[in-house]
């Protein structure tokens, strides 16, 4: 019943009760368990104990949800060492059965959306089964139909197989300009920067200076820092840099003059172990440190935007 | 080195260090302050310059006149005295530098002079043996010695060879300083793409420094709780600054300030530290 891969396998299971649910999640985790895998489902309380009770084994691991306010680019790199540290103890694959957190706000179901996409890129290679779980009950339309999209496979009431509606990460996230920058003036406006060093202290004075120590807000300074050194290196002068902080987001953007990146799924894939002298870290890192990045061409010439929640 | 009781020492400008720069705007702005931090002291400054004909002056009254400091008033007091290299770099003239100040009533003799210059004067080989004999004598006496590096020159001699007779005294670079001891190193201040270079090498050699033998069963504990600040570029250079002393079996320990932006970009990357490295 399940596909056999030494890759990724990335499924969804769009179901309409709980006697659904149970009917092909239950012989599927049997399945991962008795062929030695570890086995984990990750969803809210009420259901970790149905699909528990179910399924009735000791080794099925029960995981609370990743918070809907978590940032998904993380997840990537939590997974691949979940994978890592598995595989060394003996287990031939990681299988993962759950529920995307679509709980949040709008911008959040948009990122776990997103998430759902870059997955298939970001950890290709993995030796990991994941089902995602879609309740057609309770979840909005835009989050079904982006889980249509997002899945090389889908189970319905209609069969299990490969899905036609699926779209590869690259095509969904085209080539595009970020979101609109914020139509108030910036806070921080520095044009052609030459020292980034400095323009890093700048930006960290404007962000951090009088406030409580924060991680969100230490973290932006490090995510836009990267951003700025990459244009710096990479990019063509001039680069501007411009930062929009109010109570509830820093929004910051970094543009240079030069072509910028094509590739939209860059700094996504986790690094592998062994890997980190040469690996590409700087949007990597910008990526796990902020909550939002985008990238594209503008009038301006190539910009990289960013955007942090705050909640201090 | 330094002893253990001490550590982590201040990280001023006492000691046999190394003041790498990338631009002049660098070196003179970190000149100005080691000048004036060691009249403040009470130490005489001999400041070591390029003797040939055709090399521009040194600019250092210059520079003090710039930093509001009275160079040329302190050569007629004495406190400041401006040689050659060709009159420096000769057998017991430093020592007999130290021991004429504390003869004149000072606290002793802060040294200081491009690494391009010494070399207008000895070979390579001679001038390794100076550093280790300059570390010596900064050990033993009242002195301390800022060696001037240029990092954007290539140079027959590389940094790491510079870096390995630098390492108890330290690293003064305008985003990083550091210190050194029997299998430790500080590193305090931020380390991003201009100074990621540096701080790998200096891990690089840090290892080395670990003893004789090879690296196998040896540790490097590695202070980074003052450190602001560490860069994708950083955590290149960590990964290969410390490669080939972990891969011959050494253990790598990063200290880290809890809570510190430094520790969350390193618990990042989590089972992504080469093996042998951990973080605490």
């Amino acid at each position: 019943m399940r596909p056999t891969s030494e890759g990724l396998v990335h499924e969804a299971l769009f179901y309409d009760s709980d006697a659904a649910l149970l009917a092909f999640t239950v012989p599927y985790l049997r399945a991962g368990l008795e062929a030695g895998e570890h086995t984990v489902v990750f969803a809210e309380p009420a259901l970790l104990e149905l699909i528990g009770d179910a399924v009735g084994a000791p080794a099925l691991a029960l995981h609370p949800q990743v918070p809907a306010d978590a940032r998904p680019a993380r997840t990537y790199s939590v997974c691949r060492d979940l994978i890592t540290r598995q595989t060394a103890a003996g287990a031939p694959r990681v299988l993962l059965v759950g529920k995307p957190n679509f709980t949040g706000t709008a911008a959040q179901q948009a990122r776990w959306c997103r998430f759902e996409s870059v997955l298939n890129h970001a950890l290709d290679d993995a030796p990991l089964t994941a089902l995602c779980l879609y309740d057609t009950r309770r979840e909005d339309p835009d989050t079904l139909r982006a889980g249509l999209r997002t899945h090389p496979r889908i189970a319905t009431a209609a069969g299990y197989g490969p899905n036609p509606a699926y779209t590869e990460p690259a095509d969904l996230l085209k080539p595009e300009p970020p979101e609109p920058r914020p139509a108030t003036p910036a806070d921080v406006r520095m044009d052609d920067v030459r020292d980034p060093s400095a323009a890093r202290r700048a930006v960290t004075r404007a962000v951090l200076a009088g406030r409580r120590p924060s991680e969100a807000r230490e973290d932006f300074v490090t995510a836009l820092t990267e951003i700025l050194f990459n244009a710096a290196r990479h990019g063509r002068p001039p680069v501007d840099v411009r930062v929009w902080a109010s109570s509830a987001s820093l929004v910051g953007e970094v543009t240079d003059r030069g072509p910028g990146i094509d590739d939209r799924l860059l700094g996504y894939r986790p690094v592998e172990p062994g890997g980190l002298a040469t690996a590409p870290l700087g949007l990597w890192l910008a990526r796990r440190l902020s909550d939002d990045l985008d990238y594209g061409p503008t009038d301006e010439g190539f910009t990289v935007r960013l955007r942090t929640d705050l909640s201090d | 080195m330094t002893s253990a009781a001490a550590w982590p020492p201040a990280l001023g400008w006492h000691g046999h260090l190394l003041l790498a720069h990338a631009t002049e705007a660098e070196r003179r702005e970190q000149l100005a302050a080691w000048f004036a931090a060691g009249l403040a002291a009470g130490h005489r400054v001999v400041y070591v310059v390029d003797p040939t004909p055709d090399a521009p002056a040194d600019p250092l009254l210059d520079l003090l006149a710039d930093a509001g400091a009275d160079g040329a008033g302190a050569v007629a007091e004495g406190t400041l005295v401006v040689l050659p290299a060709s009159q420096f770099y000769v057998d017991g003239v430093p020592r007999a530098l130290v021991a004429a100040a504390l003869a004149d009533g000072l606290a002793g003799v802060w040294f200081s002079g491009q690494a391009s210059s010494a070399l207008t004067t000895l070979s390579l080989a001679q001038h390794r043996s100076f550093e280790r004999f300059m570390t010596g004598l900064c050990a033993e006496l009242p002195a301390s010695a800022l060696c001037q590096y240029d990092l954007t020159v290539p140079s027959e001699w590389s940094l790491l060879h510079t870096l390995d007779t630098h390492l108890g005294g330290g690293i003064r670079h305008r985003l990083l300083r550091s210190v050194g001891g029997a299998g430790r190193l500080q590193v305090a201040g931020e380390v991003d793409a201009s100074d990621a270079d540096l701080f790998g090498a200096l891990l690089q050699v840090a290892g080395e420094a670990t003893g004789d033998g090879g690296p196998a069963g040896r540790d490097l504990d590695v202070d980074l709780r003052d450190l602001a600040w560490i860069s994708a570029a950083g955590l290149h250079a960590l990964a290969y600054g410390t490669a080939e002393f972990c891969a011959g079996g050494g253990r790598v320990t990063l200290r880290v300030a809890p809570g510190s932006s430094v520790e969350r970009t390193l618990r990042l990357l989590d089972l992504n530290l080469p093996p042998g490295v951990t973080v605490r």
